[in-house]
C-alpha cells in the first residue's frame, strides 16, 4: 500500500514539474531545438498550416506542415487561442501533459498485464519466482521522469500524441481489445508512417496473448499439476519425456485476429474519408499522401536533427538519392522478419525492438521517440536485469543529451564549429541505440535460456 | 613582419600559378548566375492565375516586375573571383533599376570579412580597386549555411520549360578562365566572361534599349579564351528585338489610387485575402484586393470541373461540397470515431 502511495506521489510530482516548466518565466526555447521539434512534429509548423487552411490555402503549401489534417482540425484551433497573461500555446501544452499522463497509465496497465502473464507462466513451469519488481509502475515512472519525455512534452512537439497512440495499440493488444488496438494502430500509422511495422507484434499479441517463455518449454511437460509421484517423472534433459498430462500450449486464436483486422479496416476507411473531406479543395487524398507519407519516405527536408540521414543525403548526388532512400528504408524492413521469427513468443518485446529500430533509422527522429522506447524498456526490467553495458548506455545517453545542444550551438550560432561536430553526436546517439537493441535482445534470449535451464532441473 | 612575409609568399605562389595556368573557374557557377537571372525574370512575370509564359505586347513597360536571383556556389578564399562576379552583377542589376526587395543574392562564403582579406569589408573586381562591391549601396541581411550543396540542376542543358533564355560562359569541355590576378589581394578578382559582360553593361543605363543580340555579339571568343554559348530554342522572341533591360533592369511605375488602402480583416468565416492578380490586359501591374467570395467561386469551379464523372465517391463529395463548413464536419467525424472506439471497447471487455 505504501508503495502504491509512493507511486502516485511521484506521478503527481512529475506532472507538477511539467507545469512548472510550462509556466517558467524565461522562454526556454525548446520548440526551436532540432532534437525536439522535427518538420513532422513541430507545433509551430502546425500553427502555420492551420493559418494557411484558414486563409483558404492548402495547409501543405510552402512545405511547412507535413502532418495529418485531422491533427490540424484538433490542435489547430487550440494554437490560435491566446489567453492574456499566460504562456503561448498553453492549452496545447496542457493537452500534451494529459497525453503523457494517459500514456504512463496505459504503460502501467500493460505492465500489470504482462506481469500477470509472467507469473502464471512461471508457475506453470514450476520455476521459483524470486523477487519480481512491479514492472508496470517502474516503467510508468521511467516514462514520466525521463528528461527526454519532459523536454518533448514541454517543447511544443506533437510526439506525445504519437506516443500515446502507440502505447494505446500495445495496451489494446495485450488486453485483447481488438477495436482499441486497431484504432491505436491506424491512428499511429496515419500520424507517422513507421508504426505500420507494429502490425506483426500486435497480431501476435492478439493471437497468442502477452509475453511468455518459449512454447517448447511448456511442451517438455515433465510437471503435472496433479502432484504425481516424482519418481515416475523423468528428469532427463528432454529426450525422453514421459508425461501424464500435457499442459495446454497457448494456441493461436484466429478469431481475435480477424476482429482486429475488421476494426482496422473500419477505422482506416473512416480516417481516409475524414481526410478527403478535409482536403477536398486542395488536392484530396493523393496530395495528403504525397505531403505526409511521401515527405517521410523521400526525406525532402535535410535540416539537421539527431538522426543520420540528413548529413548523408546532403552529400549524395541526385542520381543516387533513390537508391540510398531504398537502402535506408529497407534496412528497417529487413530486420522485421528475423526478429519476428526469433521473438514470436514475446510479442511485446518484439514491439519494443521494432520501435527502437525504427526510431533509429527513421527520416526525422527526435528525442520523443527515444522517450517512448526508454519507457517501454522499463516493462521488461525483470527479464533484462542482467543486461550488459547498462551503465555505459546510461552515461552515454546523458552525455549525448548534453553534448548535442552544445555542438549545435557551436555550429550554427557561434560558427566556430561545423556540421561534423553536430553529426558526431548524432552518430554517437545511433551507436548507443544499436548497442541498446543488441544487448537487450541478447539479454532477453539469455533469460529464456536461463528459464529453460531452470525448468528442466530436477526439483 | 610575419604577415607581410606570408603575404608575399602567397602572392608569389599565386602569381606563379597565374602565370602558368590562368585560374579555371568551374563552368557551373557562371552558368548559374546568368541562367537564374534569365529564368527568374520569366518565372516571376508569369500570370498568377494559371497561364504561364505570357508574352506582353508592349515592350516599353514590360520590365516592371523583374526579379533577380544571383547565386554564387563557390566557397573558400581562392574562389574570391566568383564572389566578385556575383557582387558585380548584383551592382549592375541594381544600377539598372531592380530594387533590393526583388533581388535574391546567395553567397556561399564571406570574402569581405575573411581573415585573409587585406582590405576588410571591401571586395574588388578590378586590380585598380576603383570600385568597392561591398560599398554603401549593398544590403546584406545575413547568410545561412546549413552545409547543403545546391543541387546540380543548374546545368542549363537539362532545361525543358518554355520561355527560358540561357547563356553560359563556355561550351561543354571548355574551361572558363579568370581575367587577371590582383597582386595586392593575392587572388584573381574577376573572370573573363564577367569582365566583358560588365564592360558591356557599364555603358548602359536603365533606359537604354540595347538588345540582347548586341550583348551576345560583344563576346569575343579569343578574348574570353572560351566560346560563350547561348541557347535560344526555348525562347520564342527574336533576340534583336528584346532589350537587355528586360532581363537585367526594372522600371518602377507608380499608380495614383484615390481610394483608401484597406488591409484584410477577419470576421467570422469570411476572410478577405490579398491576392496578386496580374491582369493581362492592363498595361501596368496592379495589386488588387479581392474578398473571399471570389476565391471560393474560383476554387469551387476548379474542383467541380475536376471531380465530375470519375467515381461514385466524387458524387458524394460533390454533395458534401454544398456543406460550407468543412471543419465542423471533420470535428463531428472525429467525435463519432472516438465515441465508437469507447463503446466497442467497452462492449468487447
Amino acid at each position: 500500500m505504501a508503495q502504491k502511495k509512493l507511486f502516485w506521489v511521484w506521478v503527481t510530482a512529475s506532472l507538477l514539474f511539467r507545469l512548472l516548466l510550462i509556466y517558467f518565466p524565461k522562454n526556454l526555447n525548446l520548440g526551436s531545438r532540432p532534437e525536439v521539434a522535427t518538420p513532422l512534429t513541430s507545433l509551430r509548423r502546425l500553427a502555420e498550416g492551420y493559418w494557411l487552411k484558414q486563409s483558404s490555402m492548402s495547409p501543405y503549401a510552402g512545405s511547412m506542415y507535413h502532418g495529418s489534417p485531422l491533427l490540424l482540425s484538433t490542435l489547430g484551433p487550440l494554437t490560435v487561442k491566446r489567453i492574456k497573461g499566460q504562456p503561448s500555446h498553453l492549452i496545447c501544452s496542457l493537452l500534451f501533459v494529459i497525453a503523457d499522463f494517459v500514456t504512463a497509465m496505459l504503460i502501467r496497465a500493460t505492465g500489470q498485464n504482462l506481469q500477470l502473464a509472467y507469473r502464471q507462466s512461471l508457475k506453470a513451469l514450476k520455476v521459483a519466482t524470486s523477487e519480481i519488481l512491479s514492472a508496470g509502475d517502474i516503467a510508468a515512472l521511467i516514462y514520466l521522469w525521463n528528461p527526454l519525455t519532459v523536454v518533448t512534452c514541454v517543447g511544443y512537439s506533437t510526439s506525445p500524441i504519437e506516443n500515446l497512440m502507440i502505447v494505446l495499440t500495445l495496451y489494446g493488444a495485450c488486453s485483447r481489445l481488438a477495436p482499441l488496438a486497431a484504432f491505436g494502430w491506424v491512428i499511429s500509422m496515419h500520424l507517422s508512417l513507421y508504426p505500420a511495422v507494429l502490425i506483426i507484434p500486435v497480431i501476435l499479441l492478439v493471437g497468442y496473448g502477452p509475453d511468455a517463455p518459449p512454447r517448447k518449454l511448456f511442451l517438455k511437460g515433465n510437471f503435472g499439476t496433479d502432484g504425481n509421484d516424482p519418481s515416475n517423472l523423468s528428469c532427463y534433459q528432454g529426450n525422453e519425456v514421459t508425461t501424464h498430462k500435457m499442459l495446454p500450449i497457448r494456441p493461436f486464436l484466429w478469431k481475435p485476429v480477424l476482429h482486429f483486422i475488421f476494426w482496422a479496416f473500419i477505422w482506416s476507411v473512416h480516417v481516409l474519408v475524414l481526410c478527403s473531406i478535409s482536403l477536398k479543395q486542395y488536392g484530396g487524398l493523393w496530395e495528403m499522401l504525397k505531403r505526409t507519407h511521401g515527405f517521410i519516405l523521400t526525406v525532402e527536408d535535410l535540416s539537421p536533427n539527431i538522426g543520420v540521414l540528413w548529413y548523408f543525403f546532403a552529400e549524395v548526388f541526385n542520381f543516387f538519392t533513390g537508391f540510398f532512400l531504398m537502402v535506408f528504408h529497407v534496412n528497417i524492413l529487413f530486420m522485421i522478419l528475423p526478429l519476428a521469427v526469433r521473438l514470436n513468443h514475446r510479442p511485446c518485446f518484439l514491439a519494443f525492438a521494432y520501435i527502437l529500430i525504427s526510431s533509429m533509422l527513421k527520416s526525422y527522429p527526435s528525442v520523443g521517440d527515444s522517450a517512448l522506447y526508454l519507457g517501454l524498456l522499463g516493462l521488461f526490467i525483470n527479464e533484462l536485469a542482467d543486461m550488459q553495458f547498462s551503465f555505459f548506455l546510461f552515461c552515454g545517453y546523458i552525455g549525448v543529451s548534453l553534448l548535442s545542444p552544445v555542438m549545435h550551438n557551436l555550429w550554427i550560432w557561434r560558427g566556430t564549429g561545423n556540421a561534423n561536430f553536430y553529426f558526431a553526436t548524432g552518430i554517437a546517439y545511433a551507436c548507443l541505440q544499436i548497442i541498446l537493441v543488441v544487448e537487450s535482445i541478447g539479454a532477453m534470449l539469455n533469460h529464456d535460456r536461463t528459464l529453460r535451464k531452470k525448468s528442466t532441473e530436477c526439483p | 613582419m610575419n604577415r607581410d612575409e606570408t603575404q608575399n609568399r602567397t602572392v608569389e605562389m599565386a602569381f606563379e600559378v597565374g602565370k602558368s595556368k590562368p585560374g579555371r573557374s568551374k563552368p557551373v557557377d557562371i552558368f548559374s548566375l546568368l541562367f537564374l537571372i534569365l529564368v527568374s525574370n520569366l518565372l516571376w512575370r508569369s500570370d498568377a492565375i494559371g497561364s504561364s509564359s505570357t508574352s506582353s505586347s508592349s515592350s516599353s513597360v514590360v520590365h516592371t516586375n523583374n526579379w533577380a536571383v544571383l547565386v554564387c556556389t563557390s566557397r573558400f578564399w581562392f574562389n574570391y573571383r566568383h564572389m566578385a562576379n556575383t557582387l558585380s552583377l548584383y551592382r549592375t542589376v541594381k544600377r539598372l533599376g531592380i530594387p533590393d526587395e526583388r533581388i535574391i543574392l546567395m553567397l556561399a562564403d564571406d570574402m569581405a570579412c575573411n581573415a585573409r582579406n587585406k582590405y576588410p569589408a571591401q571586395v574588388f573586381n578590378n586590380e585598380n580597386h576603383h570600385l568597392n562591391l561591398y560599398g554603401d549601396n549593398v544590403e546584406i541581411q545575413g547568410a545561412a549555411d546549413n552545409g547543403r550543396h545546391l543541387p546540380g540542376c543548374y546545368s542549363f542543358l537539362s532545361v525543358h520549360s518554355p520561355g527560358v533564355l540561357a547563356i553560359g560562359s563556355s561550351m561543354k569541355g571548355e574551361n572558363s578562365y579568370s581575367h587577371h590576378l590582383d597582386s595586392d589581394v593575392g587572388v584573381s578578382v574577376v573572370d573573363r566572361f564577367t569582365f566583358y559582360t560588365l564592360a558591356f553593361f557599364e555603358k548602359l543605363n536603365m533606359y537604354n534599349s540595347a538588345s540582347l543580340i548586341s550583348l551576345f555579339n560583344s563576346y569575343n571568343p579569343s578574348m574570353l579564351m572560351s566560346t560563350a554559348y547561348y541557347r535560344t530554342d526555348l525562347y520564342q522572341r527574336s533576340l534583336d528585338k528584346v532589350p537587355v533591360t528586360n532581363f537585367f533592369g526594372s522600371v518602377m511605375e507608380t499608380i495614383h489610387a484615390d481610394s483608401a488602402y484597406r488591409g484584410f480583416s477577419v470576421n467570422g468565416s469570411r476572410v478577405a485575402q490579398i491576392k496578386m492578380v496580374h491582369q493581362a490586359d492592363s498595361p501596368a501591374d496592379r495589386r488588387t484586393l479581392i474578398d473571399g467570395t471570389l476565391q471560393d467561386q474560383i476554387s469551387g469551379l476548379n474542383s467541380k470541373e475536376r471531380d465530375v464523372g470519375h467515381c461514385p465517391m466524387s458524387s458524394l463529395l460533390n454533395k458534401l461540397n454544398d456543406i460550407e463548413d468543412v471543419d465542423t464536419l471533420v470535428n463531428y467525424g472525429l467525435i463519432i470515431m472516438i465515441s465508437m472506439v469507447t463503446i466497442t471497447t467497452w462492449l468487447s471487455r
